[in-house]
């Protein structure tokens, strides 16, 4: 478990350079990978996938909306490689393969595919709204 | 002149933060943002993926507005930080108009060289086989794999061809240059270097965008973004598909 975190700070670090992320940023946004992936891994043991799916994005959006106030930089500088690792690559692939192999099993990961999907699209929304709120209620 | 330096300024930041892909909303705002710089009777900022519009009225002088629009779109977070930088420079009176919009034209267009970008292609790769419960081995491999895909990336980029194709080419040799490595290393896990060695062509970006926009009010950009990460997944899809077709008797 380890390595598999170790691959995702390394993984959104050079992520965040083939995004042209700015030298000061691509540490902590390696980091925001790195812990929302280890949330994700351990989040997985005791829930399904779009769950755990959830619970990670959450992570990753809070940390990425506390450190791009903390720096002074657009959220999206965090936001876009901290989803990087969420992203539902593996279920889109094996829905394919299994579509190749005319197995109908298939069908079920295209839906986990648009299950992740709507999972990070609600984490992400959830905390912008929470965000919105909170400021708010700061200004007033 | 000062309020046509402004909204001059205005535009050009909104068309690098749109080519830079940036939310549509941040768009607006940073252009609305520098046209307060000057006082006005009215101005406004409007925003597409597509193209920007700003208009100023200021008294006495008869309304001007400006329209450009945008063809190519692509990802960069540079820009994106340098713009926020200097609209917020400009307004607290740090820097003058006229050298925020020569800062701004100075923005260079890629933050690391070619050579960086296509390398952060092939780790981003390896880094994904770890994340992806991969052995050491395999991350190793994926390197190959990396090559393959950065080869296609440029071929593309030389002859200009549109993303849904560059996508689907890339998907295509991806999965076929998994297989054939799995032919000389027996040891290595495909299904993990092929899903790993999708991930720079997956539209996180998009995906990511769209619901922000969305979030925000603005549907427009919001369904338009939503589409791209559809029709970008679709291309993934039939590529990796093409890729585990034309090796049929292999699978």
């Amino acid at each position: 478990m380890i390595l598999q975190v170790l691959g995702a700070v390394f993984g959104v670090i050079w992520g965040s350079i083939y995004l042209e992320a700015p030298k000061k940023h691509l540490l902590m946004g390696g980091l925001i990978g790195g812990v929302g992936w280890l949330a994700y891994l351990i989040a997985l043991r005791s829930f399904d996938l779009s769950l755990s799916t959830f619970i990670s994005g959450i992570i990753i959006a809070i940390l990425s909306h506390g450190f791009a106030r903390k720096v002074k930089t657009p959220v999206t500088m965090f936001l876009i490689p901290g989803f990087l690792p969420l992203v539902p690559g593996v279920s889109l692939y094996h829905a394919v393969y299994e579509f190749m192999k005319g197995s109908s099993l298939g069908n079920g990961y295209l839906l986990s595919t648009f299950q992740v999907a709507g999972m990070i699209a609600l984490s992400i929304f959830v905390v912008d709204s929470f965000v919105k709120i909170l400021e708010k209620q700061i200004k007033k | 002149m000062e309020h046509q330096k402004c909204l001059e300024t205005a535009i050009l930041a909104g068309e690098i933060l749109i080519r830079s892909g940036a939310e549509t909303y941040r768009v607006e705002e940073t252009m609305r943002y520098i046209l307060s710089a000057i006082p006005s009777v009215m101005s406004e900022a409007f925003a597409l993926p597509t193209g920007v519009f700003a208009s100023i009225l200021v008294e006495n002088k008869p309304v001007i507005t400006l329209v450009k629009r945008i063809d190519k779109r692509g990802i960069n977070l540079s820009s994106i930080d340098e713009v926020n930088v200097i609209s917020r420079d400009v307004v607290s009176s740090v820097i003058s108009m006229d050298e925020a919009y020569d800062r701004l034209t100075s923005i260079k267009p890629k933050a690391y060289s070619r050579t960086i970008h296509n390398l952060s292609i092939a780790f981003l790769i390896a880094g994904f086989v770890l994340l992806l419960n991969g052995s050491l081995f395999d991350s190793l491999i994926s390197l190959i794999n990396g090559i393959f895909l950065i080869l296609v990336l440029e071929g593309a980029r030389k002859i200009e061809s549109n993303p849904f194709i560059s996508t689907l080419v890339g998907a295509t040799v991806i999965t076929i240059g998994a297989i054939f490595l799995k032919s000389i290393f027996k040891a290595i896990d495909t299904d993990v270097i092929t899903i790993a060695s999708m991930m720079p062509l997956v539209p996180g970006t998009a995906i990511t965008n769209a619901i922000r926009d969305t979030l925000q009010g603005d549907y427009m950009s919001g369904s338009a973004r939503a589409l791209e990460a559809v029709v970008i997944a679709i291309s993934i899809a039939i590529g990796v598909a093409c890729g585990l077709g034309l090796l049929g008797g292999l699978l």
